[in-house]
């Protein structure tokens, strides 16, 4: 412990109580300046982002929106950096903008030419004073060159004068000496001479050209003119007879219509008055006829008239003894019809014998050729169905069965809608205690009131009680659930019987007032 | 009187339901008692519990098929 202590500074530090320290100050290698980095990296990345998103933006059309939507001076950044892309020699020249403001100024001064200073400066030459009086008109203006004029004309005399303008023009840039000059201006004023001697000359001969073409050009017109009207003349006569011969034709045509029309009615009269001859001919002959027959043959057609008359009255007597036969006997089938639907004794043939006794009424109807009947008798059950369930049965009998439907009625009448094990147990145990009602209760729009199954047994009863089935099949038919379906075999029962017994009275009926 | 050809008479409707349920509710608790003393026996050393267990179970079966029943839910169809 204690030679490790020895060797170890900390150890050592302890031992003392006291920390060694440097004294020279801690040398930083490079001074750190947060802000102004951050201020410069700022920078940098704006420049970046904005030169950046500037150009993308000039390529790219969405790139473009948001960025002039969003960044703040986005759409002049992009606008400048579309102008420099287009312009690119400003970006590498930026003093060629100062050109062009100077023209600017130029033009607003009013001044068309300067002079290019060359780069050297100015050089004054020598003036030589003496003769600048003498000359006159030379030139005074030192370093500056007349330009040379350019004209081609095919004449000799302006080509020569041009050539000795340029010799002049040349000569005063060369500043040659007056003589040299005079001889020049000489020669400048002859073939100026000639010139203006040449013009006259040209512009004569054409004055007189002119007058000859003039004349020339008036005859051809009159003699023009005279051909035309000729022509013309000679049209206007042929349009005339063309148009008086059409018109002539045109007139025949008329002419033989007309008489053909003529013709024809002619002959129409004519012919009216042979068919109006024939007519009386005809006429006085069946007159004649009638006269002759009339007198021989009257008493023929009154026996022939009475004849018919009596054998209409035999078919009609006929007819209603026949009639009456069969009301009498369709009478007796529905008679017998409805003691069997109505009467009390039971018998096992009574399906059989209700069949036996409708086809007979069925045979019976079919002469009459009454709709009503007919349909009627087509609407009844078909003899298969009666056979099958053993006619209809008695009033006795409907209530019997409905006093053995009438526990299994009770025992549902409690059940809720779509009543599971428990609904049906307690259905069972609870209908138990119902009181029965009697007499015929009142039935209202309650769903409880005078609506309950009690009060609908009650009054079925009653109804059957004074045989008014169609009320008691009626109440039955109104109930609800498990009932109306325990119900149902009790319901066709009566239901046939019904049927059988309305349409047999609407037969009956309808018998009674058609025949 | 003779006898009407229809398959079963709407009177008996209700009462043939009950008659199926009544018989599924008996087939199903003596299954469910039965297993119960065959567990009983074989495995639990003849103790009471998984008869009433099993017979539990078989009245539950029973009772839920029989709700169904009457709910038309047609669970199964068996002809009373």
């Amino acid at each position: 412990m204690f030679r490790a202590a020895k060797f170890h500074p900390a150890a050592r530090q302890a031992m003392y109580g006291v920390r060694l320290q440097s004294t020279i100050p801690i040398k930083s290698a490079k001074k750190s300046r947060p802000f102004r980095r951050f201020l410069f990296r700022l920078s940098m990345l704006t420049a970046t982002f904005y030169l950046g998103g500037g150009f993308i933006a000039t390529k790219n059309d969405t790139v473009q929106d948001l960025f002039e939507d969003y960044v703040p001076f986005g759409d002049s950044v992009v606008s400048t950096i579309d102008y420099y892309l287009y312009h690119k020699d400003e970006l590498l020249n930026p003093f060629s903008r100062v050109n062009d403001s100077f023209a600017e100024v130029k033009e607003k001064l009013g001044l068309e030419k300067t002079i290019t200073i060359p780069k050297q400066g100015v050089q004054s030459d020598k003036v030589e004073l003496k003769e600048a009086p003498a000359a006159g008109s030379t030139e005074v203006a030192v370093g500056r060159s007349l330009p040379l004029l350019h004209l081609e004309s095919g004449d000799e005399v302006i080509d020569s004068t041009v050539n000795a303008l340029n010799e002049l023009i040349a000569a005063l840039n060369l500043k040659v000496t007056s003589f040299e000059n005079h001889k020049v201006v000489e020669s400048l004023q002859k073939s100026l001479l000639l010139l203006a001697e040449k013009y006259r000359a040209i512009s004569l001969s054409k004055s007189q050209e002119q007058a000859s073409l003039d004349d020339k050009l008036k005859a051809q017109l009159s003699q023009k003119e005279v051909e035309l009207t000729e022509e013309f003349v000679q049209k206007l006569e042929e349009a005339k007879k063309q148009i008086e011969e059409r018109h002539l034709q045109q007139l025949r045509v008329e002419v033989e219509a007309a008489r053909q029309k003529i013709e024809l009615e002619a002959a129409n009269l004519i012919e009216q008055t042979k068919l109006a001859a024939i007519d009386e001919f005809n006429k006085v002959i069946s007159e004649k006829i009638d006269s002759e027959r009339n007198a021989k043959l009257k008493g023929l057609d009154a026996l022939a008239a009475r004849v018919a008359e009596i054998e209409k009255y035999e078919l009609e007597l006929g007819k209603s003894a026949g009639a009456y036969l069969s009301y009498k006997e369709i009478k007796k089938s529905i008679s017998s019809l409805q003691r069997l639907l109505s009467t009390n004794e039971t018998s096992p043939k009574r399906g059989e014998e209700l069949v036996a006794e409708l086809t007979k009424l069925k045979q019976l109807v079919a002469p009459l050729d009454n709709q009503l009947i007919t349909e009627a008798v087509a609407a009844l059950p078909s003899n298969d169905k009666l056979l099958r369930s053993g006619g209809v049965l008695t009033q006795s009998q409907l209530i019997s069965r409905w006093e053995l439907l009438l526990p299994e009625l009770r025992s549902v009448s409690l059940l809720p809608p779509n009543a599971g094990l428990v609904g049906h147990i307690s259905s069972l145990v609870f209908s138990k205690l119902l009181f029965a009602k009697s007499g015929k209760p009142v039935k209202t729009e309650d769903e409880l009131i005078g609506n309950d199954i009690e009060s609908v047994i009650a009054r079925v009863n009653t109804y059957l009680v004074k045989n008014e089935l169609d009320n008691a099949v009626e109440e039955v038919s109104n109930m609800k659930g498990w009932a109306r379906r325990l119900a149902d075999d009790w319901l066709v029962e009566s239901r046939r019987k019904l049927e059988l017994q309305f349409l047999i009275d609407l037969v009956d009926t309808e018998v009674n007032v058609s025949l | 009187m003779s006898e009407i050809a229809t398959s079963s008479p709407s009177t008996s409707l209700v009462n043939a339901k009950w008659d199926v349920v009544i018989s599924n509710g008996i087939v199903k608790s003596g299954l469910g008692f039965g297993a119960g003393v065959l567990a009983s026996v074989l495995f639990f050393r003849r103790r009471a519990f998984p008869v009433w267990l099993g017979l539990g179970f078989g009245l539950g079966r029973a009772y839920s098929e029989g709700d169904s029943i009457f709910r038309e839910a047609g669970i199964r169809e068996v002809k009373a």
